[in-house]
């Protein structure tokens, strides 16, 4: 260190598929909504004026679940571009990071301030993790809101799934227990933003690489050291 | 054959084979129901309420009559186990209009300490008795959890001092059915609340055999009754939930036929015990009521003969069918999100907004290191 | 000839799991008695770490027999630590509620569970029903469900279990034993209000269920108040528990009392019911509240049978020892640093005179109940230590029903320390609650026309430390409820149960307890079919769930 870094040029990466940029732009609202919402559930706060024929939890109830088979379905759709499409080639490389020690060390210590941020794929092992950590909590908040779920709706996808939801809430310890899985979720999330936006904020700062308009435009402008520039050209 | 005819068929076949058992009450119900002075009316009105409450329909009603006059077949042994006798006591509050009573003096009580005249040696031959007599034919309940921790010394009955795990695994041996009546019984209860220090648990984890459960602290009286009618009168299990719970009084949550259901979606809660919401009728939710993860069908039998239930007394429902849920559904005046975090004395919602607080300020400490730090690489690359 | 061990386990007909073990001598007296619960289920273990306002529910949990009793202690005992007093409405539901419970409790206890000691089944057989009818009327004036052909009935019903030798619950009793003294009228006098007393129980249950959610376990009470307020608004609610009340009230009147006043005429003269009070210290707590100036009884203690003087309670002096109980711990605790820790040492083998049996050692540990001491006596709990600490107090209510009743049978006050009085104090007791019900009815209904309120809001505060406890009469006698609360959780929970008052083992200076003191000089007719023993513990009303929980 100490030593002049020297970019060399403008150097655009594409990243993110229009589906996946979509996808989280979708998510991030729908998860926004349902932590709104959710929360209102959790914690009935208003109580209508005068007449009871406004059902105002009802309505929260309601907005909840619609945007909760948002979610629902932009899951799935996020894994299957996970998995399935070529744009998330460098997602997967990733997976390389999160198995090698080395990386975690370079990625956490670039965390305070030592070293550079050095990945195979788009995600450094952290980042990876903590992604993943929230598809893990999407999966878990679909679930346990599909549990409950089945309970309010006995029709139809509500009837379709009774049998099959009821043996996973038993497995959880009981409906209570699910609630309160629900719930956990909702803590989860309220702290992962916050940390997130400010990760993808700090980092494009900090590493020059592009920040918010990569969710946007798929593209990472930044900029190239020479060294890296010289591998890439091999 | 459609599963309705099935079903008819099957009832029809037991009602025979029930009929052809010897009858270990000399007097028949049917002459019982004479001396009493219950009419034909009364009677098929009582077997109408059954067939209703087993959700069944209402051509069933001849047949349960028919079963609950071959009553006289069936012997039942009730054993006690680490327990409270409110389920007994709730059995004795069985009334409609006082049939069922009657029903249970004619299905052959053959053993139930509570009510029972003999005592000790003479006590403990009865139970003998009847687990040899009618080997294969008896009716098994059970009240209680059962201890199993110091290979169940924490529970001994008669003279010698058996455990309460070895006389309900001899008992189950040769039981035709077995009902576990109670949450005790059922899921452990009480006993079995954490740190649960006699290792209670419910029968159908020490004995092989199956075991339909009729949990509630207590059930009321009418889910008692029915499960055994439902036995009368097919002679198998009814179609079970996943916690072995009669589905015909189990397959509903309590929410969703409790008659406050209307302020709960509308928004509408009692905000403290006793304020105006409380005179109106307002959902107890925010009081903690467990009704949304509740099943059971308090919120249409209620209880001693309909006259009031908990969340008509405008207290919540505390969950008192579903397993565990002294450990799973408290504090009990509370709702679910201020659940105790590992016993400790904070909440979720507590956890969370620390955790959250922790977050930001890492996240600002982060923020003014990294402006510091940046400062201090130019400073250092100047140089 | 060295003495014969009998043992008596289960003892039948009451709640929970009971071992009676005595001593008889070649005359078969009883010598030596023990008595033993033998079930321990860890409630007070469990209730530690929980949130205080779940004491009152999971305390209720010990039993569903009293059922009220620690769901009301447990919420009291909670208050009465944070300092929270709950509004007069609340307060008066609570009084109504207890007084429910008693008038449904004492019932099933004497017709179903203690009356079998009394009544013999068989014998009412050979009874003229008509006679039997026109016998009612010297004990009550207006009998009720003994016409002739009502008893008639009655008696078929039970001949075509006798006849074919199907006895049903009945079965292998001890039907005929010399001791029972009822004639074949009194017998079957008895057992139809037996059968009565089936109905008139559910209908008490159902008095109970109008303010309190439901019986057995209401669920109506909180820290801070009741939970009703809609069902005590209600007139129709109202109406309808004074009608349900009146049918009780009614029972208790023409059959309950009249039976206590034929089994007093009958059993006068019976030596085995005429022991039974060996220890003659009595406790009782406050009940009752009827109005806001005045309790139905009023708590205190006598010693040594002497109604001279009463003794107001002193907390500090109420403790327990563990010596022959199976719990760990050389000193006698006073409840708040009350101790529960399970050393189970089990039985022994020896001859009985039934056969090879499991016994006691009572060299050693024997029971799950602990024994409570009130400075350092053992004490009587239960309806007759009400009676009589209230009779010594100069309760004008206690004195002129007790007063009447011996003037009736003509018995002197010292009949009263026998099992027949602890039996009579019983419907004593529930008749003196039945008269003053519609008292505290009276008082609820005069308060809400002007006061609605039902609950006063606390706050529990977590920094700082709390500990309180509820005293106070429930059915089988004196209960305590003691809880230490810390960073907002119980940190302590002890609960001394009237039951365990009476059926606790020796202490470490080998005093005994009353269920212990009570037996011995009994005379056993045939040891191996002990009913005068079954006569008297049941003459206490045991409650084994309560007393070890
Ligand atoms: C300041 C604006 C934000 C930017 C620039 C941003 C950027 C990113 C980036 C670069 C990723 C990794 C790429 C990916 O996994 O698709 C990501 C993932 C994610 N973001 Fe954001 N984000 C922002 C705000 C939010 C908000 C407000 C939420 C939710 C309320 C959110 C929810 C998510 C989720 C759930 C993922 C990971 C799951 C996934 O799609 O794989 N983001 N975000
Ligand atoms: C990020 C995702 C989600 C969050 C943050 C969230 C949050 C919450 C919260 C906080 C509650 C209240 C729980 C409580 O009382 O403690 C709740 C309830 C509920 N959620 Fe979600 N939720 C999410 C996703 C979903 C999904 C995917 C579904 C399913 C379609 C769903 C269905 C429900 C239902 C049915 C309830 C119960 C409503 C009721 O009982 O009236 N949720 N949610
Ligand atoms: N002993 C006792 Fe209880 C009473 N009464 C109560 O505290 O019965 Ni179950
Ligand atoms: S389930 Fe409840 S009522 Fe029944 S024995 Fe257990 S604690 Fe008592
Ligand atoms: S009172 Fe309980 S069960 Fe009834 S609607 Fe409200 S939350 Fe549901
Ligand atoms: S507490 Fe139990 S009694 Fe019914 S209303 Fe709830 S299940
Ligand atoms: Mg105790």
């Amino acid at each position: 260190m100490g030593q002049e870094e020297k970019y060399t040029s403008d150097h655009p990466d594409f990243v993110y598929s229009v589906g996946n940029r979509i996808l989280h732009w979708t998510r991030a609202l729908v998860i926004t909504g349902l932590i709104i919402t959710g929360f209102y559930i959790a914690n009935p706060f208003l109580t209508p004026e005068g007449s009871s024929d406004k059902l105002v939890y009802g309505q929260w109830t309601q907005w909840h679940l619609i945007l909760g088979f948002i979610l629902i379905a932009s899951g799935i759709l996020r894994i299957y571009l996970f998995f399935f499409t070529k744009d998330s080639e460098g997602e997967r490389r990733s997976l390389k990071d999160v198995l090698s020690i080395k990386s975690w060390i370079t990625q956490l210590k670039s965390y305070f301030f030592i070293g550079e941020l050095r990945k195979k794929g788009l995600y450094g092992p952290l980042q990876f993790i903590t992604y993943s950590a929230i598809m893990i909590l999407v999966i878990l908040a679909s679930v346990t809101g599909l549990i409950l779920y089945v309970h309010m709706y006995h029709q139809g996808l509500g009837g379709w799934l009774y049998d099959s939801m009821r043996v996973v809430e038993v497995w959880m310890g009981g409906l209570a227990t699910v609630r309160y899985i629900h719930h956990i979720v909702m803590w989860g999330y309220l702290i992962f933003i916050p940390v997130h936006i400010y990760l993808v904020i700090w980092s494009a700062i900090r590493f020059k690489h592009g920040a918010m308009d990569v969710m946007f435009t798929g593209y990472d402008y930044h900029l190239k050291k020479e060294q890296e520039k010289k591998e890439d050209d091999r | 054959m459609n599963s309705f005819d099935a079903l008819y068929a099957k009832a029809k076949d037991r009602v025979r084979s029930l009929s052809e058992l010897p009858s270990v009450k000399e007097e028949s119900v049917e002459q019982m129901l004479e001396a009493r002075g219950i009419e034909r009316r009364d009677f098929m009105k009582w077997a109408a309420g059954i067939t209703a409450m087993l959700a069944l329909p209402s051509q069933f009603t001849p047949l349960f009559a028919e079963a609950a006059k071959l009553a006289d077949r069936v012997p039942l042994v009730w054993l006690h186990m680490a327990e409270c006798t409110g389920c007994s006591e709730s059995l004795i509050r069985s009334d409609a209009p006082t049939i069922d009573s009657l029903i249970f003096d004619y299905i052959s009580l053959d053993y139930h300490e509570t009510l029972m005249a003999a005592a000790g040696w003479q006590a403990e031959e009865n139970l003998e008795h009847a687990l040899k007599k009618y080997a294969g034919r008896y009716i098994l309940l059970v009240e209680g959890g059962v201890p199993t921790a110091m290979n169940g010394q924490y529970l001994t009955l008669g003279p010698q001092g058996r455990t309460g795990l070895t006389v309900v695994t001899e008992a189950a041996k040769g039981a035709a059915a077995i009902f576990s009546i109670g949450t005790c019984s059922s899921f452990g209860g009480i006993q079995a609340a954490a740190p649960n220090p006699t290792g209670a648990k419910g029968v159908d984890k020490v004995i092989s055999q199956p075991v339909i459960n009729v949990p509630g602290c207590p059930p009321s009286a009418a889910n008692i009754v029915g499960t055994l009618m439902h036995y009368l009168l097919f002679g198998t299990l009814p179609a079970l939930d996943r916690y072995h719970r009669p589905k015909w009084a189990y397959g509903n949550r309590i929410h969703d036929l409790c008659e406050r259901r209307g302020h709960f979606d509308a928004g509408e809660f009692v905000e403290s015990f006793g304020d105006e919401g409380a005179k109106d009728g307002w959902c107890l939710y925010k009081q903690g009521c467990k009704g949304p993860y509740t099943f059971n069908n308090c919120s249409t039998e209620r209880f001693n003969q309909h006259v009031n239930w908990p969340i008509g007394a405008g207290h919540g429902c505390m969950g008192c069918s579903e397993p565990d849920f002294w450990d799973t559904m408290g504090p009990l005046e509370q709702p679910i999100k201020s659940h105790l975090v590992m016993g400790l004395n904070a909440t979720v919602d507590k956890v969370g907004a620390a955790l959250l607080t922790a977050t930001v300020v890492g996240i600002g400490a982060h923020a003014v290191a990294s402006i510091f730090m940046s400062k201090k690489e130019k400073e250092e690359n100047k140089s | 000839m060295t003495n014969r061990r009998v043992v008596i386990d289960p003892i039948t007909r009451i709640e929970g799991h009971l071992r009676i073990e005595v001593e008889v001598d070649e005359n078969n007296v009883v010598q030596k008695a023990y008595s033993s619960s033998t079930l321990w289920r860890g409630i007070e273990l469990i209730l530690k770490g929980r949130d205080p306002r779940d004491a009152g529910l999971m305390a209720q949990r010990i039993c569903g027999v009293c059922t009220y009793s620690h769901y009301k202690a447990g919420v009291e005992a909670v208050e009465n630590a944070l300092g929270i007093e709950a509004p007069y409405n609340a307060k008066l539901v609570r009084s109504l509620l207890n007084a429910s419970l008693y008038m449904h409790d004492h019932v099933v206890q004497f017709y179903h569970l203690h009356g079998l000691d009394w009544v013999d089944v068989v014998s009412a057989l050979s009874a003229d029903p008509e006679a039997a009818s026109k016998l009612a009327f010297k004990y009550s004036d207006l009998p009720i469900a003994t016409g002739t052909d009502e008893l008639k009935a009655v008696q078929q019903r039970v001949k075509s279990f006798v006849d074919k030798g199907q006895l049903g619950p009945f079965a292998n009793a001890y039907w005929g034993n010399g001791t029972y003294k009822f004639s074949p009228e009194q017998n079957l006098i008895a057992l139809s209000h037996y059968l009565k007393a089936l109905e008139v129980q559910r209908v008490a249950a159902q008095m109970f269920a109008i303010f309190g959610a439901k019986q057995p376990h209401p669920q109506s009470l909180v820290v801070g108040g009741v939970t009703c307020v809609r069902d005590i608004l209600s007139p129709t609610r109202l109406s309808s528990w004074r009608e349900k009340y009146k049918i009780v009230k009614d029972f208790i009147d023409r059959a309950y009392q009249a039976d206590i006043v034929m089994a007093a005429e009958a059993y006068g003269t019976e030596e085995s019911v005429l022991g039974g009070v060996g220890v003659k210290n009595f406790l009782a707590g406050d009940a009752f509240m009827l109005n806001r100036s005045e309790n139905l009884f009023q708590s205190g203690y006598i010693k040594n049978g002497d109604l001279s003087q009463v003794f107001d309670i002193d907390d500090t002096k109420i403790k327990e020892d563990v010596t022959h109980a199976w719990y760990k711990g050389a000193d006698t605790l006073q409840p708040y640093d009350g101790v529960t820790e399970p050393d189970y040492t089990g039985f022994v083998d020896g001859d009985t005179v039934n056969g090879q049996a499991k016994i006691i050692d009572e060299s050693k540990k024997y029971s799950w109940v602990k024994a409570p001491r009130y400075d350092n006596e053992a004490m009587e709990v239960g309806p007759l230590a009400c009676l009589l600490v209230n009779y010594a107090r100069g309760n004008k209510k206690v004195q002129s029903e007790v007063g009447a009743f011996l003037k009736r049978t003509g018995l002197p006050v010292g009949a009263l320390f026998t099992t027949l009085g602890r039996t009579a104090a019983r419907m004593l007791q529930t008749k003196l609650i039945s008269d003053n019900a519609i008292t505290i009815f009276d008082s609820l209904v005069e308060n809400i026309k002007t006061d609605d309120s039902t609950y006063t809001k606390f706050e529990i505060d977590s920094s700082k430390e709390y500990m309180g406890r509820f005293i106070g009469e429930v059915p089988r006698g004196t209960l305590s409820h003691w809880v230490r609360i810390k960073n907002g959780l119980i940190e302590n929970y002890q609960a001394v149960v009237p039951t365990t008052w009476n059926a606790g083992p020796m202490d470490a200076k080998g005093t005994v307890g009353p269920y212990e003191a009570s037996l011995v000089g009994l005379k056993l007719e045939d040891p191996t079919k002990p009913l005068e023993v079954l006569r008297v513990i049941h003459s206490f009303d045991p409650c084994m769930a309560c007393s070890v929980h």
